[in-house]
């Protein structure tokens, strides 16, 4: 599992490398694509678009799926896993902080933790979202 | 003077590693595009299943041989010292020293002998570097009978591992039976003498030993210590040089900054030894493109510096 911004790193890109001069089909990787780093937008840091051409080119097979969605990503995974010969990355667009409303892609919070009222809050919602799910089941 | 037998501590590693493959299915290695240096590609070609060409990617080497690691594998992981130290120096502390991967660094090509190549290639901080992470042992093998025994010894002592030879070839030093009951962390006197210590490491054990020659000549008689682990320091034979003997130099080559005489004269300053001490290296520099005897001569690493700098304590 990478972060986007992680991907700035120039050893991102030997382990890019060495991972489809080796064939390897048993390795899969995520990448959480949520455009932001600690810096701000991924794009205004060091631009990574398109990110699906750089992991091709690389030589990977590439799958993109929404990162909030368990059912894509299994589905994703069982592809992966056929692949032969080339290693599969598959990218989650993904959104900082999903699901509670003060934290959702606000680079406040990439690295730093919610302080106790903060938390709280941001169990109540989720709580909330939690419950409202299982009501659908 | 008599010709002396000489061996390449480089074609030593290669061969070794090749002998032990046979004897340990676990050994894999990895070379970043140097293993015709390195002497690995003997080992590439006899074990071609269990050796990475990892390409110019050291990062990348580092933590492939600490992910082998962690599987099993006993990785055995080359470059030039300057690459393999240097360069990764994020990837061997967090990926080999912190997870404590049983992760084994050999590399060649350190110091200044590396000669023309100039000081982007020229190695002088490696010891020191590695020297400075928690759970590294620091290997300096002297010759290629050492080299030998060494690398045995890496492979079947868990742990993280740094050794670093020189790339010329280097006088004989021991025999087989010689170093039959080597081990890491404990020093050799390869030659006794009450009136100083030299303790070295690496190429510059045989120098020590032809200064301590020339100096037997002049009356002086000096003990020579081939002190082939710079970390775990074997300080009982560092403190018993200096109850035994007047004065103490190191020679190493490397920087004189936080090697084997950085190592040294923090076991004597922190146990109160009030003995002369010198320490013998590169001073606080960078060095020009050579000859290696060139090089030893005009950055203080000769064997006449040797002696000079002896006697200059000893008065």
């Amino acid at each position: 599992m990478v972060g986007d911004g992680e991907t700035n790193e120039g050893q991102i890109w030997e382990a890019a490398s060495s991972a489809t001069h080796y064939k390897l089909d048993n390795l899969t990787a995520f990448i959480d694509r949520n455009f932001l780093q600690i810096d701000g937008n991924t794009e205004d840091v060091l631009r990574l678009e398109s990110v699906r051409d750089r992991w091709s080119s690389f030589g990977w097979h590439v799958i993109e799926v929404d990162g909030h969605d368990i059912e894509q990503i299994i589905d994703a995974l069982l592809s992966a896993s056929e692949q032969k010969n080339q290693p599969t990355m598959i990218i989650l667009n993904t959104v900082k902080g999903k699901g509670v409303s003060f934290m959702e892609n606000n680079i406040d919070f990439h690295g730093v933790p919610p302080n106790e009222m903060e938390y709280t809050l941001a169990m109540k919602e989720l709580d909330a979202a939690q419950k409202a799910l299982e009501a659908t089941l | 003077m008599k010709k002396k037998e000489m061996a390449n501590p480089r074609d030593a590693y290669g061969e070794t590693l090749v002998e032990l493959g046979g004897k340990h299915p676990n050994i894999v290695v990895l070379d970043a595009d140097l293993s015709k240096s390195t002497k690995t590609i003997l080992f590439a070609k006899k074990y071609p299943e269990r050796f990475f060409e990892m390409g110019i990617a050291e990062a990348n080497m580092i933590s492939a041989a600490a992910g082998l690691a962690s599987c099993g594998k006993i990785p055995f992981a080359s470059t030039f010292a300057v690459f393999a130290t240097g360069r990764v120096y994020d990837q061997i502390r967090i990926d080999v020293a912190y997870s404590e991967a049983n992760v084994k660094i050999f590399a060649t090509h350190g110091g200044i002998s590396v000669g023309k190549d100039g000081a982007s290639h020229q190695m002088i901080e490696d010891l020191t570097l590695m020297r400075v992470l928690p759970n590294m042992t620091v290997l300096a093998p002297s010759d290629a009978t050492q080299t030998r025994r060494l690398v045995e010894l890496m492979a079947t002592t868990k742990g993280p591992m740094y050794a670093r030879i020189g790339r010329a070839n280097a006088p004989l030093l021991y025999s087989k039976e010689d170093l039959r009951d080597l081990e890491i962390g404990k020093g050799l006197i390869v030659k006794d003498g009450s009136d100083v210590s030299i303790i070295a490491c690496g190429t510059m054990v045989d120098q020590a030993v032809d200064a301590s020659e020339q100096l037997g000549k002049e009356g002086v008689s000096a003990r020579v210590v081939d002190m082939h682990t710079i970390k775990p320091l074997d300080e009982k034979l560092v403190l018993k040089c200096a109850r035994d003997t007047n004065a103490i130099v190191t020679v190493e080559e490397h920087s004189v900054i936080g090697g084997l005489g950085g190592a040294v004269s923090e076991v004597l300053a922190e146990k109160g030894s009030a003995v002369p001490f010198k320490r013998i290296g590169v001073q606080d520099m960078f060095c020009e493109s050579g000859e290696p005897e060139e090089l030893f001569e005009k950055y203080g690493l000769s064997t006449p510096h040797i002696i000079k700098t002896v006697k200059k304590l000893l008065k």
